[in-house]
């Protein structure tokens, strides 16, 4: 038996299945639900805008052809350009932390929880990345400074992408909070369409809060980027590898 | 008013279930379910990592291309030289031509030249004049003989397996005088870390980073059937 990519996406799909029917009871049906709507389009953003930038490719699955000579050869499922394994993958590696963290310090403020988490799943990447690179489930491109070829860059990534999902949960969905940074910009926006109200988040149905929960992933997403845009830098700087040229 | 604040209570039961019963079976029971999973899947991939030993210690193995594949049919318009013949079931790549080497397959009116390794016959003489004119006997006389053609033979990468590290393709020349190559050295190459120890770095790695993993997910479990404990 070898560590194909079939038997990686088998494995993410099968634990997937068991892991969500555990995390909806640990949550509550709806708010799992949402969680899990948030994660995946979080990263599935992120990772389209990895690939797209050339910081990461699928490289060895992502060829019809190679696929179409290796029956069990290839991603099964792919969301656009990212194949939806990598995708489920993320949303178990913050799911799991967010249920740790939330666990072990039930009186922890947002943030600090939201930290404990981000480092949590900087462990579960630094487990899986060394192995998705040596099976070629993914390649990472970027120049950057790598660390058992992987770069260093994603392992921040990690963190501020599971920060940032974690603290948007913990203030919208369980908080139920207004962030008055964001007020202006949600009363132009989302506000207007589809919730159509001025009230408070606490006062808001469910359905509304679900909206203002995904509203603020964009947010989120841009705070993700000016937090890794300086890193991305600074390791570009330091590089102990280059950028592999677009085609390879 | 009354029942504005009913509903309102609702809600915050409804979406702060874990913060408002934190000691709920099905809460703990969920949370139990989701962590034990997750080290499981932990313990996946450790079993995986075991599996990508080998591979992990070869350095050019990261960046090594996936193994070209052959088209499923032949190029459109496409015919084999005469003498040689595809294996049976064996289909030419797709985008791959055959070697300049190769002769052309000769068009059913042209008679072949026993000597089809030379420019000689009726292959320079298409111009009208079969047995040709001073011009194509000019030429001939300037042409050079051309060796036999090679065989041919596809080119087959096969990836070191002793610890040598290739240069891929595309680094030939390009990058010394920019940065690093495309090459990892030192900490940034896996291959170092797992040809380490008796070759058993990678595997100790993935061991220590299993069990710091599966012992932090292992708290929350605890803290939970304690809990339950506590409550019966």
């Amino acid at each position: 038996m070898k560590a194909n990519v079939i038997v990686f996406e088998a494995s993410v799909f099968v634990f997937f299945i068991v892991f969500y029917l555990g995390a909806r009871r640990a949550m509550g049906k709806s708010r799992g639900r949402a969680f899990l709507l948030g994660a995946v389009l979080f990263s599935l953003a992120i990772e389209t805008a990895a690939v797209l930038g050339g910081v990461k490719n699928f490289y060895w699955y992502a060829l019809g052809d190679y696929y179409n000579h290796y029956p069990l050869g290839g991603y099964a499922i792919w969301l656009g350009v990212v194949p939806l394994a990598a995708v489920l993958l993320w949303y178990i590696v913050a799911a799991s932390s967010y249920l740790t963290a939330t666990t072990l310090m039930p009186n922890g403020k947002w943030y600090s929880r939201s930290a404990v988490a981000g480092v949590l799943a900087m462990g579960f990447y630094m487990l899986i990345e060394p192995i998705a690179v040596t099976n070629h489930w993914w390649t990472w491109n970027v120049k950057s400074f790598y660390v058992i070829d992987v770069p260093l860059l994603v392992l921040f990534a990690v963190f501020f992408s599971v920060f940032l999902l974690l603290a948007n949960y913990y203030l919208t969905i369980a908080g139920m909070r207004d962030i008055k940074a964001l007020g202006s910009l949600e009363k132009m926006t989302v506000r207007r369409w589809p919730i159509d109200s001025k009230e408070a988040a606490r006062n808001l149905k469910w359905s509304h809060l679900q909206s203002l929960f995904l509203f603020r992933l964009i947010p989120c997403l841009v705070a993700f980027a000016v937090a890794i845009a300086p890193l991305m830098f600074i390791l570009w700087l330091v590089a102990n590898r280059g950028q592999i040229p677009p085609g390879w | 008013m009354a029942n504005k604040r009913i509903e309102l209570e609702q809600c915050k039961y409804y979406v702060n279930l874990q913060q408002e019963y934190p000691d709920r079976k099905t809460v703990h029971f969920g949370i139990m379910m989701a962590l034990i999973t997750c080290i499981l899947f932990v313990f996946g991939f450790f079993v995986l990592g075991m599996l990508s030993g080998d591979l992990a210690t070869n350095p050019a193995n990261v960046l090594e291309k996936p193994p070209e594949q052959l088209a499923e049919t032949m190029p459109e318009g496409f015919e084999m030289p005469e003498g040689m013949e595809m294996p049976e079931g064996m289909e030419m790549p797709e985008g791959m031509e055959m070697p300049e080497s190769v002769p052309p397959t000769p068009s059913p009116g042209e008679s072949e030249s026993p000597d089809s390794g030379g420019l000689t016959g009726p292959a320079l003489c298409d111009t009208g004049t079969p047995g040709g004119t001073a011009l194509s006997e000019a030429l001939l006389a300037q042409a050079e003989p051309v060796p036999d053609p090679a065989p041919f033979e596809p080119e087959i990468t096969i990836p070191p397996r002793d610890g040598s590290v290739p240069t891929p393709p595309e680094a030939e020349g390009e990058e010394e005088d920019e940065g690093p190559g495309q090459q990892t050295t030192g900490v940034g190459n896996l291959a170092n870390l797992a040809n380490r120890l008796g070759g058993r770095g990678f595997q100790l790695y993935l061991l220590v980073v299993t069990i710091a993993l599966m012992v932090i997910m292992y708290l929350p479990v605890r803290r939970v059937r304690l809990e339950r404990k506590h409550r019966k």
